[in-house]
């Protein structure tokens, strides 16, 4: 099942198919979560995808390998681009000011990870300053065309695309959701652009006081009939 | 010869009053019937039957585009449209939509928002944005910015904007 189903299922609740095992629950606003019951805001993707297993630049053009570095962290991955004016800005703020709100203990246990989709123009130097607007804590990555289409495939997410933007210069088409990787180096969750602070700052304090336990179960399959056909 | 002081009594005092006020409402009037951007609140400004509102900027993490966010009211018969957005702290603006198709997000020129007759529109984070590109300084969260819209039908209007956070969208 692919994002591009999760994402239509989630934008869709009602075309939800048999096949779709996609459940996206929205909190009310107001609603306390209990221990017991956790409301997840984000959209849970079955089967979850592995963290890609890459090495590539960070900002300080040391090489990073993604994997081992980010093992043990709940790993917050996105693929952007500094030259984008509307989601990318909107995401990082947002899970920029929701991490700096959270409780230190739980602060330690996240890594934000910005991988650029656009390695002609967003150097190192680059990435590090855009970064550095939303938190300084963010880990940002870039490399060949190569190694960022490697790291795109290993994600699961579709390779990055160049447009040109009509001023001249161009915009770069990716998916916009971050992708959420617990200890178990798979992407249970994913946040698409627009989730509100307060449901991002609950649901990674769950996801790093309890990991994969924090991860409602999958939605139970549609239906079967249970009517047997009569021979 | 004797100076007689100008004594201050209810009567005087409620005459300076009442003139107080009544240039106070003056003013007022005033400002209401010059109307557009000059007296108006941040964000906002009349053109004729449109009404601009919640005109945003927020703080641009990248040198080079921002983006404006904003509402427009359209009180006329007429349909219009926005075509076009300018600042003097930008090379050029053009509006743009993100279109998603599956789990990819494009940005697209948009060649104008229409605004029904009778109805209103929006540039909306993850929807469009008028974009600014070229800047020659970088706005902070805090400041106000002169920004220019037009439109085929109302012309023109510069109205101050807020620099805003992504954060707040």
């Amino acid at each position: 099942m692919s994002f591009a189903t999760a994402l239509q299922a989630w934008r869709r609740p009602a075309a939800l198919g048999a096949a779709v095992l996609v459940a996206f629950v929205l909190a009310a606003c107001g609603s306390s979560s209990s221990a017991k019951s956790f409301t997840l805001h984000g959209a849970l993707i079955s089967p979850p995808p592995p963290k890609p297993n890459v090495t590539l630049t960070d900002t300080s053009g040391q090489p990073y390998d993604l994997a081992q570095q980010t093992q043990g962290f709940l790993t917050l991955v996105y693929f952007g681009y500094t030259h984008c004016p509307d989601v990318c800005p909107a995401q990082m703020a947002r899970f920029g000011t929701a991490v700096k709100n959270l409780p230190a203990d739980v602060q330690k246990g996240i890594k934000v990870v910005f991988v650029t989709t656009d390695p002609a123009r967003d150097t190192p130097p680059v990435i590090r300053q855009w970064l550095d607007h939303f938190s300084s804590s963010f880990i940002g990555l870039t490399g060949t065309d190569q190694q960022v289409a490697q790291a795109e495939a290993a994600a699961g997410i579709p390779a990055a695309s160049q447009e040109a933007d009509g001023t001249g210069g161009y915009g770069v088409n990716h998916a916009a959701f971050v992708l959420a990787y617990t200890k178990d180096n798979r992407a249970h969750i994913v946040y698409p652009d627009g989730v509100a602070l307060d449901g991002l700052k609950s649901d990674l304090t769950q996801l790093v006081k309890k990991d994969v336990a924090a991860v409602p179960q999958q939605a139970a399959a549609a239906p079967t009939s249970t009517q047997t056909a009569t021979p | 010869m004797s100076v007689t002081p100008l004594r201050l009594n209810r009567g005087r005092l409620l005459l300076g009053a009442t003139l107080i006020a009544l240039v106070v409402f003056a003013i007022a009037v005033l400002g209401a019937w010059k109307g557009s951007s000059a007296t108006a609140a941040k964000g906002t400004a009349t053109l004729g039957q449109l009404q601009i509102a919640n005109a945003r900027l927020p703080a641009p993490a990248s040198p080079d585009e921002a983006a404006i966010y904003l509402t427009v009211k359209n009180r006329g018969a007429t349909q219009d449209e926005l075509t076009g957005v300018s600042a003097d702290f930008a090379g050029g603006g053009m509006l743009m939509r993100e279109q998603t198709q599956g789990s990819s997000t494009q940005m697209q020129p948009l060649d104008g928002l229409v605004i029904p007759a009778h109805g209103q529109a929006a540039l909306a984070p993850g929807a469009s944005h008028a974009m600014l590109i070229g800047l020659t300084s970088a706005p902070k969260q805090g400041d106000t910015v002169s920004v220019t819209l037009r439109f085929k039908n109302a012309g023109e209007v510069t109205l101050r904007v807020p620099v805003t956070s992504y954060a707040q969208e």
